[in-house]
């Protein structure tokens, strides 16, 4: 049986990532937006027809957290391919070529580097307003720096090894040498590398959402949701209860996902066996 | 064994450590008190430049005009001590208050009236703080606790444009009025930090009866989320303008809450050169559309006032209450108003609101829900103070806006010039031939009654032509801590806390 082998941890976070999933996708049996106002059901505690309760509008918490955690998966989704794609080519150019390629990129990278990636985000979209589109792509670029940071060491090892050397003296295209041959040997630091993204993007639109910026109301996001809740947590903690538990379920996925031994280990060793 | 001592001893440190935090703060001197302010004050200290609405607001205990609005509405003479008003009402002549000193301890001279009222009024080269005051021909000083003011047309309002801070009595010799603050009212200034606090005593020598409470500290807290556990903590004795959320975060037995309204007048703005809003049907489909009850109901618990024009209840003799129900939400004539109008499918629109006034972002929430009703798609542009002010209301880059618009004294002019075709600050554009006409015959009227009803005329024209979408005055929520008493409201931007006594 050439079986994936995984550790339990790693079982643990698909079967939390898979529970995610379907809890968003449940989200669409019920019709109803997820705006929708209703005075009598105004701050109202869970019940069992709104288990995550009502907020300040009467609008059902369960619905509006479903949705926002689609969102917010989304908008993560995208930033981390944005980020993964730029930061592994100018990595992988920094590390391959060294020398005055690496000195010029590696130090933008640099720059970018020291100015805290929050702060990126929000200067981006002061510059460009606020919409899901410019927050997507603030959030992208505010990734690319560390990524690029981590495939440039990881190509700066491999291009001393033997398999380089030789395929560059039986001239195979360098295009071919980056993405063909030495990529798939670092997929543990690559994978390691997305999954970490993607938990810091998701807490990063939070935070942005809370200071107000971001997708445009009545859209939730986790963000939002746990920023309009914050002046209730006395009155009505259900509101920033379920958001957070959410929010904290969905991480510690992805923690558990990323961490341990890595993907490509595993993967290995199904054709060892 | 020896493990167990290590662990005793650090638990007794952990222990120490923590106990040395609880300190009896709340043994605070009696005589004092501490109030949460949301903004900061880096304004100017003199009057006449403050620009802030929360400056004046709080500045409103340290400067007095010739005359002072009291909480009922009326003027009372304040560093004069009497008015007398010519037949032809032209000529005004204030007696000054014997005995009536300024923060510095020095007498107030009839040069320091002739002073500020020129400085005030843009007779010394200077803007006037108010368009009103170009109307002011002449200054005579009479004798040494006389001194005329003439009009060069007679207003009945004029009396309430001396009625603000804007118009205070600050000391001739006061060689930089910016920085060094004097004033005759009941509180004086002490000091202020940036972003800390601003810092009153009680002034002795006050010529009424003067405050109760020695040292005010009005503490800066920028921060919305905080202010209730502020209070609750007792940082804080008092905070005004609280949103439903704060509210209802507080322990009531601890605080008394004044119910009151905040003197605004908030409406979904419509900037007149966005294309649909040009057509008188589409505005009025959309006052159908739009219930300003059910609004309340979610924004505030069902408290405020709805209003119908740029005139709120608090103006008394202004205000036209039959106003209010012309546009009772009738969705299916709205439907057909704006089929009128050219819209049968409706349209998009933006609503641009400040981020930082939750009441407002609520009621534009509220209003995305209703105007959908009708087939208007609205989409919500939540953008910082600094930019709404430079965007919206400077620079009138918008299409509709959701905020509240106050009045700098009590007359009706205050609300109503801003609509005036080419008006300074007439950011919706707003331009109509029968409403310039009726203002223009109240602000010449010589009658009180009659400058009332052309005003009263103007506010129906606003209702009819449906100006704006009209909502309420805000309903405004003061906490105060049940060691003090005695908060009152005025139909003003004001905050009163001469009035606020210790409980014995």
């Amino acid at each position: 049986m050439n079986k994936l082998k995984l550790t339990n941890q790693k079982k643990a976070g698909i079967i939390i990532i898979i529970c995610m999933i379907l809890f968003v996708l449940l989200g669409f049996i019920n019709r109803n937006p997820f705006d929708l106002m209703n005075k009598d059901l105004i701050l109202k505690g869970p019940s069992l027809l709104h288990p995550f309760g009502c907020d300040d509008f009467g609008r059902d918490i369960l619905k509006r957290t479903q949705s926002g955690l689609g969102i917010s998966v989304l908008i993560s989704f995208f930033s981390v391919f944005i980020g993964t794609v730029f930061g592994t080519l100018i990595g992988a150019l920094c590390g391959y070529f060294g020398g005055i390629v690496d000195d010029f990129l590696s130090s933008i990278i640099d720059v970018l580097f020291s100015i805290p990636s929050l702060l990126l985000a929000l200067v981006f979209v002061s510059l460009f307003g606020s919409g899901i589109v410019q927050e997507t792509l603030a959030l992208g670029i505010a990734i690319i720096p560390s990524f690029s940071k981590m495939m440039r060491s990881e190509f700066k090892k491999q291009k001393e090894l033997e398999y380089v050397k030789m395929a560059k003296l039986i001239h195979v295209p360098t295009y071919r040498i980056l993405f063909v041959h030495i990529l798939p040997n670092v997929t543990e630091t690559f994978v390691n590398c997305i999954f970490i993204a993607f938990n810091n993007c998701i807490l990063a639109e939070a935070g942005l959402s809370f200071m107000g910026i971001g997708v445009k109301p009545p859209l939730a996001t986790l963000g939002t949701l746990l920023s309009e809740a914050g002046g209730y947590i006395r009155s009505a903690p259900y509101m920033v209860l379920f958001p957070a538990l959410t929010l904290i379920l969905l991480l510690l996925g992805f923690g558990m996902l990323s961490s341990g031994e890595s993907f490509h280990n595993a993967y290995s060793k199904r054709f060892k066996n | 064994m020896k493990k167990l001592r290590t662990l005793v001893l650090f638990s007794l440190l952990a222990l120490t450590t923590v106990l040395c935090a609880c300190t009896d703060d709340k043994a605070k001197n009696s005589d004092s008190i501490t109030i949460g302010i949301a903004q900061d004050i880096d304004d100017s200290l003199d009057p006449h430049k403050m620009v802030a609405a929360g400056t004046k607001e709080i500045f409103f205990n340290v400067f007095e005009g010739l005359v002072k609005p009291d909480s009922d509405g009326n003027i009372v003479p304040a560093v004069a001590q009497s008015v007398e008003v010519s037949e032809d009402k032209l000529s005004y002549t204030f007696k000054l208050r014997n005995g009536i000193k300024f923060h510095d301890g020095k007498a107030v001279t009839i040069e320091d009236l002739e002073y500020s009222i020129n400085k005030f009024a843009g007779r010394d080269g200077s803007e006037p703080v108010s368009s009103a005051f170009l109307n002011v021909s002449e200054v005579n000083v009479i004798s040494d606790d006389t001194i005329e003011i003439k009009l060069a047309s007679p207003d009945p309002a004029f009396l309430s444009y001396l009625a603000s801070v804007e118009a205070a009595i600050i000391p001739k010799d006061n060689a930089d009025p910016d920085n060094v603050c004097i004033g005759t009212g009941p509180y004086k200034y002490v000091s202020r930090a940036p972003l800390q606090n601003v810092v009153f005593e009680k002034f002795d020598e006050y010529w009424g009866e003067g405050g109760s409470i020695k040292n005010v500290t009005f503490k800066i807290c920028t921060n919305p989320d905080t202010i209730a556990m502020e209070l609750e903590g007792g940082t804080i004795d008092m905070c005004v303008h609280l949103t439903k959320g704060q509210r209802m975060q507080l322990e009531p037995e601890k605080f008394t809450i004044y119910e009151g309204t905040m003197n605004l007048v908030q409406a979904l703005y419509l900037n007149q050169t966005f294309e649909p809003f040009q057509n008188v049907y589409v505005r009025q489909a959309m006052n159908y559309a739009v219930n300003p009850q059910e609004v309340m109901d979610y924004v505030s618990d069902g408290s405020g006032s709805a209003i119908g024009t740029s005139i709120y209840p608090n103006f008394g003799k202004y205000f036209d209450p039959s106003l209010v129900s012309v546009y009772d939400q009738d969705i299916d004539k709205a439907k057909e108003l704006l089929a009128k109008g050219g819209y049968p499918d409706g349209f998009d629109m933006t609503i641009t609101v400040p981020s930082n006034y939750d009441q407002h972002v609520d009621t534009a929430l509220v209003l995305k829900n209703q105007l959908a009703l009708i087939g208007i798609n609205a989409t919500i542009e939540k953008v910082d103070w600094d930019t709404w002010l430079s965007d919206v209301y400077m620079g009138r880059k918008y299409e509709s806006t959701v905020i509240g618009v106050d009045a700098a004294n009590l007359s009706a002019n205050a609300l109503l010039s801003r609509f005036v075709t080419g008006a300074d600050g007439n950011f919706t554009n707003y331009s109509n031939a029968d409403y310039d006409v009726a203002f223009e015959k109240a602000t010449s009227a010589t009658e009180d009654d009659k400058a009332t009803e052309y005003y009263k005329e103007c506010a129906r024209i606003l209702n009819s032509d449906a100006a704006n979408v009209y909502i309420q005055d805000l309903p405004d929520f003061v906490a105060l801590n049940k060691k003090y008493e005695g908060y009152k409201y005025y139909p003003l931007y004001v905050m009163d806390i001469s009035n606020i006594k210790v409980v014995k």
